[in-house]
């Protein structure tokens, strides 16, 4: 052993590739060996512990169990029908309800547990100081669990390729649920996996397991519920709108599936590392996916369809989104490492376009709500695109003319977009205030972050409806004390758009209020602005050196002229 | 190779550890000696990258342990005061995944987990499950599981506590066998005569404050200008501790088992006038001897045994 080998050694493992010149086996093996040593180590211990513990034997044997119990009791129940009759689909559901059980409610809280086990028994501890990155330490966990839901599959696959000779059941429809099935555990998984981050405290941990119990509990009776309506139904696969909309959610899926892997990673890597800017990377890319798609709905796929409802939808969910990821961003520190400092941008335009990527609470206020800004601007562009489009003069792009049907539904979906981003801003910038405050106190998480800003607009709400009720208990309807509930007062200009005398009060207080919020931001957000990039330590820089010649070995030198090998 | 620089770490209002700065050479053991609460293991896992200070930083090789965390962990090996083990998981398959965590592949990974099992003579147990073993075949197996990787710095929190005399003689034989590889070597206990044989340098700590450093003998030479005497008398030894107390330069005279203890910081002068006084007073002096300050009384006289 060599007390000198400071570097250890995955870079001296990279040669270490198959041997091709012994035997046909022996080749297989090498590069059985081979592919086995870039499988992520904790997939492999897992896999091998899995094999051992008695807690997935029992789960495997019980859905064995289940599955022949059901395989005997629906052939007994049909009787003849399995011969004459079309009972697939019958007989599918009760598999799906074997199979649903591990998919949405063991693997996920698997992962959940074996993560949170990790961090109780200090064992986390041993994986955090080797040379596994803790975006691997997640990626290992989840290989797991699908390591897992593939076992259950693969013990039931048999049973549904019976049920499709049965009839009754397309086979198309049950790989689509399948598919379904597959990424709905998958996504549970990961959200199992972020929640184990969120906090080492056991008391912490036991509420939120209890939290994470209730709420698979709902995802599997909830996803029984639906495959009772898709088993029966008999899907468009032949209308391309039915796969656009595969398409949309599938973007979703990636886009909320990237953030939550990153935010559970993020929540696990050292302090000193940048734990924000890849996060909103992938939250720029996700909302460019979504703006993308309603472009593309817009222009290419219905151009004489309304577009107002559309926007309405898309306002509303990015304005619920960026609150999310802005009560989030308000939880990190604003104090930025020397390490996130040495990668500073240093050029005027890289200040101007990249601060906004790096942590920092005051940062993470303003990217939310310039990129909500943004993306709603985007959107009403295209609405007043299509208003001019549609009625072929200026004045619908000036809102001008609200004669047609049309324009009103317009402007009013504008009009809401407003009030949805003020609101935004309105609940932000309290929030900012209250974990600043809190700051003082204790460091707060991002956990904490959230459920401060969750509480503040809960108080939002409910205060409001407390105090019009007390002053005037007979009056149900809405009032300006409601200005503060959000979702109230977007109920009431939907619902109630024209001739509603507080639509006025609603586009001038709360946009006003938000601007006032956002400009009193700007003091903390200065602060974070006057980091700027320090120079790396000499030590990292000669062994960043070092490990680039490594890497990059000098080419040998070429022989000039006779005399060179002398 | 390690360098402590002006460390702090609060706990609220407790000082886990306050401004300790101190250096360890390359292929040097440094002992870390303390009270149990004296701020060792606190220290120890802002090394090894597990915490942060409050104030100060830990560097290992050049690199800071708080901004270059990553790099720290290539270039160390860190045994805690607890095993941190898998259920349903045998030697081999524990070794195998800590060398895979630290990215050894192929051959040079199946050599490392061979290698460190003979080291710590765990190879007649590769498939027994970890849970079977006993505690001093676990900590064998923790100090595997930190050297797999090969790391020129190795940090053992307690390698010794809770382990019978033969598992201790065993783990003291392997850190001297890492001290002669040339690894550079910190290792706490709280008891002083453990690591006084292996230690090159050691640092005494208590209430988070370094009170003493340097070799053993360099810290008993500066303790030696106190001494410590032994008188045996064939009788009256009461009204001797009390004639003793009288005189001046004496200090702490007391009477245990018969014998009458006391401590002075003179010269060996002082001590032959008051033997010739003590005569003369009428004492009937049997034994008369200068008392050697063993290690024990060392730490004893460095720490006060204040717990935080």
């Amino acid at each position: 052993m060599n007390a000198d080998a400071a570097i250890s050694t995955p870079l001296d493992g990279e040669k270490d590739a198959p041997d091709t010149s012994a035997g046909f086996w022996s080749r297989v093996d090498a590069v059985l060996d081979w592919c086995g040593d870039r499988l992520n180590p904790l997939l492999v211990k897992e896999t091998r512990q899995a094999l051992k513990s008695k807690q997935f034997i029992v789960t495997f044997s019980l859905v064995l169990g289940c599955v022949w119990f059901w395989s005997m009791f629906g052939i007994a129940m049909m009787g003849t029908d399995a011969f004459y009759g079309a009972s697939g689909a019958d007989m599918f559901f009760g598999y799906i309800c074997v199979l649903a059980f591990p998919l949405t409610v063991v693997v996920p809280f698997s992962a959940f547990r074996s993560l949170a086990a990790e961090r109780e028994d200090r064992t986390y501890e041993l994986l955090a100081i080797t040379t596994l990155t803790s975006r691997k330490v997640i990626a290992g966990k989840l290989g797991s669990a699908i390591v897992q839901m593939l076992v259950y599959f693969s013990a039931i696959v048999p049973c549904l390729a019976f049920t499709y000779l049965l009839r009754g059941i397309d086979i198309l429809v049950i790989a689509m649920i399948l598919f379904y099935y597959f990424f709905t555990s998958l996504a549970l998984a990961m959200i199992a996996l972020f929640v184990a981050t969120l906090t080492e405290q056991r008391h912490w941990q036991i509420a939120l397991s209890v939290l994470l119990v209730a709420g698979l509990m709902f995802v599997f009776f909830g996803s029984l519920g639906l495959t009772t309506q898709l088993a029966y139904e008999v899907w468009p696969f032949s209308e391309w709108e039915f796969w656009a909309a595969n398409a949309g959610m599938l973007t979703a899926y990636v886009g909320y599936f990237a953030l939550i892997f990153l935010a559970a990673a993020a929540q696990l890597t050292f302090a000193a590392e940048n734990r924000s800017t890849a996060l909103r990377c992938v939250m720029l890319l996700h909302q460019m996916a979504w703006a993308g798609w309603m472009f593309w709905v817009a222009f290419a796929v219905a151009p004489g369809g309304r577009y107002s409802p559309g926007l309405i939808v898309f306002s509303l969910g990015l304005s619920a989104h960026w609150f999310l990821m802005g009560a989030m961003m308000a939880g990190e520190s604003p104090h930025l490492s020397p390490r996130v400092q040495r990668n500073l941008p240093q050029t005027f335009l890289g200040r101007m376009f990249f601060t906004w990527f790096h942590p920092g609470p005051g940062t993470g206020f303003g990217f939310a709500l310039t990129s909500l800004a943004t993306g709603i601007g985007l959107g009403a562009l295209l609405l007043i695109a299509r208003s001019a489009n549609e009625t072929g003069n200026l004045s619908a792009l000036l809102f001008l003319d609200t004669a047609t049907g049309s324009q009103i539904d317009h402007v009013m979906a504008l009009a809401g977009s407003i009030v949805a981003v003020s609101h935004v801003g309105i609940y932000l910038g309290l929030g900012r205030f209250l974990v600043r405050f809190v700051r003082k106190f204790t460091e707060p998480s991002i956990l904490i972050s959230l459920l401060l800003h969750v509480v503040l607009v809960a108080v939002g709400t409910a205060a409001p409806l407390t105090i019009q009720w007390t002053l005037y208990p007979n009056d149900y309807g809405y009032s300006a004390w409601q200005l503060f509930n959000p979702f109230w007062t977007l109920g009431e200009l939907f619902s109630r758009w024209q001739g509603n005398a507080h639509v006025p009060l609603m586009l001038t207080v709360l946009p006003l209020l938000a601007v006032g919020l956002t400009l009193a931001q700007l003091p903390g957000l200065f602060k974070e602005l006057h980091y700027v990039r320090i120079p790396k330590p000499l030590r990292v820089s000669e062994e960043d050196e070092e490990l680039h010649k490594r890497r990059h070995p000098p080419p040998p030198p070429t022989k000039k002229n006779p005399w060179d090998d002398e | 190779m390690i360098e402590l620089r002006s460390l702090h770490r609060y706990f609220g209002q407790t000082r886990a550890v306050d401004d300790v700065s101190f250096s360890v050479d390359k292929g040097k053991v440094f002992g870390y000696i303390g009270p149990n609460g004296a701020g060792k293991t606190t220290s120890m896992r802002i090394l090894a990258t597990l915490d942060l200070p409050s104030r100060g930083d830990a560097f290992v090789d050049g690199f800071s342990a708080v901004n270059d965390p990553d790099r720290v962990r290539r270039r160390l090996g860190f045994m805690p005061d607890y095993f941190g083990t898998y259920p349903d998981v045998n030697v081999r398959e524990y070794l195998d995944f800590f060398a895979r965590a630290y990215g050894l592949m192929g051959a040079a990974r199946r050599q490392s987990v061979g290698r460190i099992m003979g080291f710590t003579k765990l190879d007649g147990l590769a498939n027994k499950p970890i849970d079977g073993l006993s505690k001093g075949m676990k900590q064998r197996l923790c100090l595997g599981r930190a050297m797999v990787h090969d790391p020129a710095v190795m940090i053992l929190d307690e390698p010794a506590a809770g382990l019978d005399p033969r598992a201790r003689i065993q783990l003291r034989e392997m850190i001297r066998e890492l001290a002669s590889m040339g690894k550079t070597l910190l290792i706490s206990s709280h008891i002083l005569t453990e690591l006084a044989e292996m230690c090159d340098t050691v640092g005494i700590i208590e209430q988070g404050k370094l009170l003493a450093m340097g070799s053993v003998a360099e810290i008993r030479k500066g303790l030696a200008a106190r001494h410590q005497v032994r008188v045996s008398v064939l009788e009256k030894a009461d009204d001797l501790a009390q004639w003793l107390a009288s005189r001046e330069g004496v200090e702490l005279p007391r009477q245990e088992n018969g014998d009458v203890w006391w401590e002075h910081s003179r010269d060996q002068h002082f001590e032959a006038d008051l033997l010739r006084d003590m005569i003369g007073a009428g004492f009937r002096v049997s034994a008369y001897t200068a008392h050697a300050i063993s290690l024990e009384d060392v730490f004893m006289q460095v720490t006060e045994g204040h717990v935080q």
